[in-house]
Parts: C-alpha cells; structure tokens; sequence
C-alpha cells in the first residue's frame, strides 16, 4: 500500500528531516515536491537504528510532499500532525511536521517516523 | 498591562469557534480583532463557580489577519500554542490556536483561551436564511443586555438609516456585512441586529397567512400575529410579523411532522376564535395512589380518572362544543383514560365546525416506574380526525403528605409511614419538549397544569411559547392554587401577544378536604385586547368562569374586583348541567 500526505510548509522555507523505521516489510520514504525530490530511500529492518534519511534543505518549490510506500502492507494506519513554531506575539516564523505510521497489527505506530522542521529564514 | 498575540494567513470567509475559561480573580479584558478593524468579540471576564465556559461563540471571519489582545491590571504570562488542522493526508483545513497563562504569578489564578478557524464551503444566505440568523442572533443574546430600545440612539441611528435607504428588494446581508465592521463592541453588534430586524418587521408582509420556514434548529414566522398588543416592556418582542424559536431535535422533528398535517388549515373564522372548555361533570374524580417510594422522604403518585363518567362527559362535552360551532375544545388533565380515547375518536364528526381537540391526559406507562402525564392531541386533516401529535407534562405538582391525604385517598401509612414521608410528588419522567401546532393562521401552544403555573421556574415551558404562539390551551387538574393561571395568562396577554384558553375539572375545583377554596376558576380565555371602556387602558380582556362567582360573598365591595382584575375582565359562574363553556375570542382588528 502506498500513502501520500501533504506537507504544509510553504516554498522558501529551510527544512531539516528526521525518518526512521524498524519494520519486518520494505519501506520507501520520498519527499519531494514540483521541483525537486529532496530524498527517496528504502529498507527493509527491524533495526531502528541507523535513521532511514536525515538532512536538510531549502525547500525550492511548492506542494511538499511525503510519500509512504510499504507493497507488502494492506494498511498504513497514522496520520499528519504539524505545528507552528510562534513569535512571542504570535508571529509564525516555522513549522513542525510528524508522522509516526503503523504497517501492520500490533499498533505500536513506530514502523515509521517522520519528523520535518522549517524556519521561514535560514539567516 | 496588555498582552497582544497576532493570527495571520486566514482565509476570508473562514469558519471561527472561540471560548475562554477564567479562573482569575482579577477581570480580565479578552479581545479578539480583525484586520479591517471589525470587533469579533470583547468580553471582561472573571472567575465563575461554574464549570462552564465564561463566554463562548462562533462567527464567520472575515479578515486575513487578526489581534487577540489582554488587558489586565495585573501581569499576565501566557503559553501559546499554534497547531494545523489536518486531513488524513495532510491538507490543511484549519487552525487551532490555545493560550493558557497565570495572573500575577499565581498558578491558581489562570485563565485559558481557544480560538479555532477552519475552511467551510459556506454558501451565500439567501434572505430568509440571513433574517434566520439574525434572529438567532437576537433570542441567544436577548437577556444578556438590558437597554431601552425606545430611547436608544445607536438603534435609532441603524433604524433611520434603514429607512433612508429601503426600497423594495433591499439588500439586508450586504448593509449588515458593512455595518459590522464598525460596530464598537459586543452590545454595539447586537443593537446592530436588533434595529435590522426591527426594520425588516416593518416593511415584512403583513399577510394573515402566516409563512413558515425552519432553518437549522430556529423555525421562523412571517405574517401577522393574531394580536398587536404594542404596549410591550423592554424585555418582550417588539416584532409583530416576525417570530422565531429555537427548538431541540426532537421537538424540531415533532414540528416538521406536524406542520406537514396542519399548515393548511385555519382555527379563525371572521375574526375570532372560538374556543370550548370542557369542565367534564360534579362526579369525575380523581382517583391517587402510591406508585412507589423516591428519595429524600417523597411518595410517587399515580393519578387516574374514575370511569364511569367518562363516557357522558366525552360525549356532552363534543355535543356542546359542536353546537357552540367551536374551532377547538379542551378537556381538564387526567380527564380521559387510555381506554376511553377510542370513545372520543368515535364522537368526533367530520363535518362539525370542531378542527382541534385536546384530549384529557392520562398516565402513559407502567406501575412502579415513572409514568408520562401526556394529552393526545387530535386535529381533523382532510377530512379526517387523527392524533396528530401528543403533549408530555413537564413539570410534575407536589401536595403534602398527612394524615388527611393518606386516609383521604387510602394511602398505605404502614409502607408510608407520615412521620417518614413529607411529600406526594406526580411521578412522571421529566422532559423538556413543548408541543407547537402550525396553522396557517395562527400558532397553538399546548401546556398541562403545572407547567404553567410558577413563572419564575425556568423549565416553565411558557419561556419558550412566549412571544411564539398566538394562543396557548392548558388543561389541569386543580384543587387549591387559585388565580395562579390566571396571572400567568395575564402576563402572556399584556407583554407577550398571546392568548390562553384554560379549563379545570370542575370536580376537582370543588372538591378540597379542608372546604376552603370553593371559588376557584373552573376555565377562562383571557387574550390582548383593549378593555371595554373607551377610557381604558388596558391590554387583557376575557372572562374568567366559577362554579360560586367569589365577588358576591356578603360585605365584599364590587369595585375591589377592578383591583384585583384588570377591568377588561369579564366574571361569571358556570352551568353545571352542562359539561362545556364555549369562549369567543376576538382577533385584532
């Protein structure tokens, strides 16, 4: 099964990006957008640990994008959670985006993590 | 000091909820404004005892941008939190907005706000549905605000130029959408509402032909009122061709059903109604007994018609009314048994002048449990009579428990004993559904005994009827509590536009173990109308009915009589051979 969530962070902004996963089913995580694709990588390992990917970029087009694809899966089950990072006086200068996504029954929901930060400057 | 929190990126047209809970002892000013300069809201809020909301509310918004500010004497230190809305695969549908802080360092002393905006593909309100929202508007906020409309200049300033600027197919929306935007404060939007709807009342068609429309859960009402009593205080409905009530589901489900059936149909004829008062006969008592034991030292009751009688006063009772060619006829509560409603079904004529009957209520339920005290309501539909819908007592009446009661009524004082039970209560579910009868000429209102007795009771079902109905009909059964009906139609028919027909069993009127209250009215319509005299100034006219008219006692000064009822009033006793008093009530002209 494949899932594709949007990411509602706007053109300009610098991201950095956090993705693990530890699951028994291959798992491809791509984030992109119209202009690029930041990242796309798979694996397949019950092994947390190394992360999956893990860097970071000016985002340079619009209509980010995170693409969940686990074949061998008949449900991806989670959704987006995204925050934004205020001034004191309310002013929004970033924003967090997570995804903790679950493959299969035992509802633990840490087959794969997402986690993505923005600031609107990067100065 | 000031705290000021800004919202940005909102779309225009966007949905906003809002709510603030204080528990400071410090007032605190919380203010939330647009862009263009609009006020959303401004509330001074304070710590309540309650664990509800200290305000609370819902708008559309209409900026990009918006300030919340706090004002405070003391410092206040906030967190705010700013969180996406979003779908399941990450659209964006709105904003959640929460700030959560102290006041003067004191951790107790909190206060807590949520602002949530979010995409709705709201359409353009037709004019039926913004008036709708208007009136929504009004009877939400109407007894939080206490001012003079007659002399108030901001509504007077909206009103005139409401005036200047009418003309037929004028565009209500877009004035209030400009008109908003100014408005000073949260009293200020009101009045704006308040002089618009004014407005609209007076240039609204004055049809007899009342106009129905439910939008949402508020049924609105175009078309004259039966009454135009204008001599009205403050705190009524100044509007005469525009009414609303907000209703509950089920009483909205109710309505719909029952409109379907009635509103075609009429209960004036050439101007007035006529209205007959069953007062069934001397013999049909009541019967009580214990049901079961309910806490805090009170007996549930069940109460039940003796039989016998039934049958003559269900069919002298339909007989008089049909030869008085009344429109309606009412029968006293707990006149007319489950078993005995196939009797009155086969005594109604379909081509008598009778379109509305209210039957006598019975206890619908079994032994031991609560029971409902309901009154089936028929009306003739094509032709034809059927239950059309039926009415659930509200509120249940209380008598004591003595040892009179329980021997009067073989109350068992072994189980009960008197020194351990105080109270008899009516043992009914409670419920909170009033029943309204759309006709095209008029709206009916239904009300059993209790329900319409203590004003200041707010489950007094007449809170929601008033200023609503044209005319209400409450049948009771009542053994002591003298002219408490009639001041509560006294009420409805000076400030509220609304007529009340009443009927008692005469029975139970006269019947009181202690003999003290022999004079009770039996049935009355009292309606808005100017008194008799060309010098009067009085709204309510009627006549009030007794089995022993009280104003002949030896030594008792007639003229006290216009003291103690208005001069409008008529008096009169009773025919007790017959079974019915038949009330003609005149419309306005």
């Amino acid at each position: 099964m494949k899932r594709e969530f949007n990411v509602p962070i706007p053109k300009g902004y610098f991201m950095s990006w956090f993705v693990t996963t530890q699951a028994a089913n291959k798992i491809t995580v791509t984030l992109k957008d119209d202009s690029k694709e930041y990242f796309s990588a798979s694996r397949q390992s019950t092994n947390i640990d190394p992360p999956l990917a893990c860097s970071y970029s000016t985002i340079y087009g619009n209509n980010l994008k995170i693409t969940v694809d686990i074949p061998k899966s008949s449900q991806i089950l989670g959704g987006p959670h995204s925050n934004d990072i205020t001034t004191d006086d309310g002013t929004v200068v970033g924003k967090e985006f997570n995804l903790c996504l679950e493959d299969s029954g035992d509802k633990d929901y840490n087959d794969v993590a997402i986690s993505i930060i923005a600031w609107k400057s990067k100065g | 000091m000031t705290k000021k929190y800004n919202i940005q990126n909102i779309s225009i047209g966007s949905c906003m909820g809002w709510q603030i809970i204080s528990n400071s002892s410090q007032i605190i000013c919380v203010e939330l404004k647009g862009k263009s300069g609009r006020l959303y809201f401004s509330e001074n809020v304070l710590n309540n005892s309650v664990q509800i909301p200290n305000a609370q509310g819902a708008d559309t918004c209409n900026d990009t941008e918006l300030s919340l500010m706090l004002t405070c004497d003391k410092d206040i230190k906030l967190v705010q939190l700013s969180q996406d809305m979003l779908s399941d695969d990450g659209k964006l549908i709105g904003h959640t907005y929460h700030y959560n802080g102290n006041v003067a360092e004191s951790s107790a002393d909190d206060i807590h706000i949520v602002i949530t905006i979010w995409n709705s593909d709201r359409k353009v309100l037709s004019e039926e549905e913004f008036i709708a929202e208007c009136f929504y508007k009004y009877l939400s906020e109407k007894n939080r605000y206490l001012f003079n409309y007659v002399s108030d200049s901001l509504v007077a300033e909206y009103y005139n130029e409401l005036e200047r600027k009418y003309a037929s197919g004028f565009d209500y929306q877009s004035w209030y959408n400009e008109k908003i935007k100014t408005a000073e404060s949260a009293l200020d939007q009101y009045k704006l509402v308040f002089a618009l709807l004014l407005n609209y009342d007076k240039h609204c068609s004055a049809s007899n032909q009342l106009k129905y429309f439910v939008y949402k859960n508020i049924v609105i009402v175009l078309g004259k009122k039966q009454w135009n009593e204008e001599k009205l205080t403050v705190g009524s409905c100044p509007f005469q061709k525009i009414r609303g009530i907000i209703l509950n589901d089920t009483e909205l489900k109710e309505f719909n059903n029952v409109y379907g059936e009635l509103s075609s149909a009429a209960l004036f004829s050439n101007g007035t109604l006529k209205a007959a008062a069953s007062y069934a006969n001397n013999l049909s008592k009541l019967n009580i007994k214990a049901n079961r034991g309910l806490n805090f030292g009170n007996i549930g009751l069940e109460v039940f018609a003796e039989e016998s009688q039934q049958n003559d006063v269900i069919t002298n009772s339909i007989k008089e009314a049909d030869s008085g060619l009344a429109s309606i006829l009412i029968f006293p509560e707990l006149s007319i048994n489950r078993n005995m409603l196939s009797t009155l079904e086969n005594n109604l004529n379909s081509t008598s002048n009778l379109n509305l009957v209210v039957a006598g209520s019975y206890y619908k339920g079994n032994s031991g449990n609560a029971y409902k005290n309901v009154s089936a309501i028929y009306a003739k539909v094509g032709g034809k009579w059927k239950v059309i819908t039926e009415y659930s007592k509200l509120i249940p009446f209380t008598m004591g428990y003595t040892e009179k009661i329980a021997d009067a009524y073989g109350i068992d004082k072994k189980k009960y004993p008197v020194n351990q039970y105080k109270l008899l209560v009516e043992d009914i579910e409670m419920n909170d559904n009033i029943t309204l009868l759309p006709y095209k000429d008029c709206v009916v209102g239904i009300a059993i005994c209790r329900d319409a007795m203590d004003l200041l009771d707010s489950h007094n079902p007449l809170h929601k009827y008033c200023d609503f109905a044209d005319v209400m009909l409450v049948i009771s059964d009542n053994a002591g509590d003298s002219n408490m009906f009639v001041g509560t139609a006294e009420c409805l028919a000076r400030w509220h536009n609304c007529a009340t027909v009443y009927t008692n069993s005469i029975h139970e009127a006269l019947t009181n173990p202690d003999k003290i209250d022999n004079h009770l009215e039996i049935s009355f319509a009292l309606y808005p109308y100017k008194g008799s005299k060309v010098s009067s100034s009085t709204s309510v006219s009627g006549e009030i009915s007794y089995a022993e008219e009280p104003f002949k006692a030896a030594n008792f000064d007639p003229n006290m009589v216009s003291i103690i009822y208005s001069p409008g009033i008529k008096y009169g006793t009773l025919d007790e051979s017959k079974y019915c008093k038949i009330y003609e009530i005149a419309a306005a002209k």
